[in-house]
């Protein structure tokens, strides 16, 4: 190997980051979904992150529920708050990222919107194909 | 989230606002110490639940955000099945920002009965800094105003009877406590 190319290796993130799936347009569907919910649902939303993003173990995490069966690379993470059960279809893209697909309501095996799955199955496929983007979430910690 | 100062300024405002802080929070930091701790002592769910006299669907819900209405009295079951002690405590949000920032769930343990040796040698709190679980006063009334020492509560208590240890912070306080002034009473 020649003098000149050096391997650097990529220092391992001891933390998780997280990033919302966004349209190649630049619009983000997630944060639009965010801002619809109440302001518990957010700060629970907040603190789900705050939390899952120090624990390296992923199935540890409190808010994670499962693997998607049929769904290639889609999981579930879930929370309740108000009495109504939140999901986050999310995808892990390289070395501790998580990518939120889309975010839903979950009962009785029903999905609201309905087509949440398809969804978050679209857009992990767009992700994949290099035909949408990704944004990182801040995660505050002043509040 | 929100701007920030919007949401203080509506925390400060509303009631409910500041119920969902603190409800947010608690959510998730609780069943996140309850996994923990399980996990760090090697326990399945199955395990804790025969401790706490739970069912492992209970104790699975108690790990899962906003699964289950928790009561102080859950809690304190938990508590004795892990052997810890548990504190309940009202604190500025600041604080309670400053605990969820802080909260490593990797790394989160609290010392068991059995391995709690401060506890077990009968030695009281450390009277050299402050402590924020007690409050100033009773720091204070411990540490002989600003001299810190080191030393045992126990040895505050130096001669009192049990019955007298039963009166609590308010006897180190010199606040007369119910048994203070029934026997005054009596006395009188």
């Amino acid at each position: 190997m020649p003098n000149n190319k050096k391997v650097i290796p990529f220092p391992q993130s001891s933390h998780w980051r997280f990033f919302d799936w966004m349209e190649a347009g630049g619009s983000n569907p997630i944060q639009e979904w965010l801002d619809d919910q109440s302001d518990e649902v957010q700060m629970t939303f907040n603190s789900i992150l705050k939390d899952a993003q120090k624990r390296r173990n992923h199935l540890e995490w409190p808010s994670y529920r499962h693997k998607m069966r049929d769904l290639e690379g889609i999981h579930e993470l879930g929370f309740k708050v108000e009495g109504k059960q939140f999901r986050l279809l999310i995808k892990f893209d390289g070395a501790m990222q998580t990518v939120i697909l889309c975010g839903c309501y979950h009962k009785m095996d029903r999905y609201t919107p309905t087509d949440a799955l398809a969804t978050a199955d679209r857009r992990a496929r767009a992700l994949s194909s290099g035909k949408a983007t990704k944004h990182e979430r801040t995660i505050e910690t002043d509040f | 989230m929100k701007e920030r100062s919007k949401l203080i300024s509506k925390m400060l405002r509303q009631r409910p606002t500041r119920e969902s802080y603190v409800r947010s929070k608690l959510n998730v930091l609780i069943p996140s110490q309850i996994r923990s701790l399980r996990q760090r002592r090697g326990m399945k769910q199955c395990d804790l639940g025969v401790e706490a006299d739970m069912k492992q669907a209970r104790i699975s819900a108690l790990e899962r955000i906003g699964e289950s209405n928790l009561s102080i009295e859950t809690l304190i079951r938990l508590a004795a099945a892990f052997r810890t002690g548990l504190i309940v405590k009202f604190a500025p949000h600041s604080e309670m920002l400053d605990w969820e920032n802080s909260f490593s769930p990797d790394t989160f343990e609290s010392v068991s009965l059995d391995r709690d040796d401060r506890f077990l040698r009968g030695e009281g709190p450390r009277l050299d800094r402050p402590n924020p679980t007690m409050s100033l006063g009773l720091q204070e009334a411990l540490t002989g105003g600003n001299k810190p020492r080191f030393g045992l509560v126990s040895s505050a208590l130096e001669g009192a009877s049990f019955n007298d240890r039963s009166f609590g912070a308010s006897s180190f306080l010199g606040e007369p406590s119910d048994q203070d002034v029934n026997q005054r009473g009596n006395a009188a």
